[in-house]
């Protein structure tokens, strides 16, 4: 459970069965949807194992958005991490084949006496566990990066703009990228004035 | 045409091509794939009735996974376990092979400094995404004070102690459905 294998990790090649286990256990419990399988990941790849550093997962799910929501999509990115297509078609693989065998069972069951089997009181309860793993991993991965106003207001603009304008996430994404670009542009233009 | 009409004809290939159709559309995931799927599976092919589509998509979001896996449903109802196979890989092949594109791009991508740059201004939107999600599944979830008392020594419990979450996952959902 406590993951101690962490700093010989970084020396040797994760081995495809270590992805397939991660992805295995996360494709199980990942309810709540794509940032809560994003929040997972981060927790079981990121934290504990230390697979990649922060920053470049951060980067990977960012960048991933193009594509839009993640679940599979931020699995295949950390598996070509670790190791490049098959790393991926693992991850992927590994991360799918818990929903599909529940959905194979249940459309046998549905097939057969035609009813939804109700989970629902169940899944109502890890609700407020998915909140808090998701805000854990926001935690984990502000601590330290949104410190100045600047990226603190960056945050703000984005929980608003996602929760009262309701925009698309790549939009939101689009938006910050092309404010780092004009920042970087701008910033550049300032040095060459001053270097002159 | 015959021919084409003919080489379709097993249903494991049409599906196969349908499904991979759909996951050209769609991409990576969303709920956009509902009315895409509707459209195609019940109105144009008749494979499913409306019936089915809205139970299936129950089923679906039941699971882990994206609600794509609806595909696995209507696989089976089609083929069963070979079609519940064959319609997962397809409608997910597309985006797939976009994505592993997209991560061999990254690894070009980020050893050129300006491109880090602009992906570091995107981390402390990406927290703000993590956040929005949170406050957007709390408003449903997170109903009463015993909720909250869950949320609070779950996060304690992750943060601190490195609980692993699929052990309170596990917790919570015994007692959601004790109570």
């Amino acid at each position: 459970m406590e993951g101690n294998e962490t700093t010989a990790s970084q020396e040797r090649a994760v081995s495809l069965w270590e992805i397939a286990k991660a992805f295995l256990t996360i494709g199980t419990i990942g309810f709540g949807g794509g940032m809560a399988i994003i929040a997972l990941i981060q927790d079981y790849c990121v934290v504990k194992r230390q697979w990649l550093e922060l920053d470049e997962f951060s980067h990977g799910i960012a960048f991933g958005q193009i594509l839009g929501p993640f679940a599979v999509n931020a699995s295949i990115f950390v598996g070509y991490r670790l190791r490049g297509l098959k790393g991926a078609a693992v991850a992927a693989i590994a991360f799918l084949i818990p929903s599909v065998t529940l959905v194979i069972v249940m459309s046998a069951l549905y097939a057969r006496f035609h009813r939804v089997p109700s989970l629902q009181a169940a899944l109502k309860g890890i609700g407020p566990v998915v909140v808090a793993l998701i805000l854990a991993a926001a935690y984990q991965m502000g601590r330290g990066r949104v410190r100045s106003l600047e990226p603190v207001l960056l945050m703000i603009a984005a929980i608003g703009l996602m929760l009262f304008l309701k925009l698309q996430i790549v939009i939101v994404l689009l938006m910050a990228a092309a404010y780092g670009f004009a920042k970087i542009r701008l910033g550049k233009a300032g040095n060459s004035n001053e270097g002159a | 045409m015959k021919a084409l009409r003919w080489l379709f004809a097993p249903s494991l290939l049409a599906l196969a091509w349908v499904f991979f159709k759909i996951g050209l559309v769609f991409f990576g995931g969303g709920f956009v794939v509902i009315p895409v799927m509707h459209r195609e599976l019940v109105t144009n092919l008749h494979w499913l009735t409306d019936r089915q589509f809205v139970d299936g998509t129950a089923i679906s979001q039941l699971t882990p996974g994206p609600i794509a896996v609806l595909a696995t449903f209507a696989g089976y109802q089609v083929a069963g376990i070979p079609g519940a196979l064959v319609g997962t890989a397809a409608i997910f092949l597309p985006g797939s092979v976009l994505m592993i594109f997209l991560s061999r791009s990254y690894e070009i991508l980020k050893k050129h400094n300006a491109a880090r740059e602009i992906l570091n201004t995107l981390i402390p939107v990406i927290v703000g995404l993590l956040v929005a999600a949170a406050l957007q599944i709390g408003r449903t979830t997170v109903t009463n004070w015993v909720d909250i008392l869950v949320l609070v020594v779950a996060f304690i419990a992750i943060i601190k102690f490195k609980v692993s979450p699929a052990l309170l996952i596990i917790v919570a959902a015994l007692l959601g459905w004790a109570r």
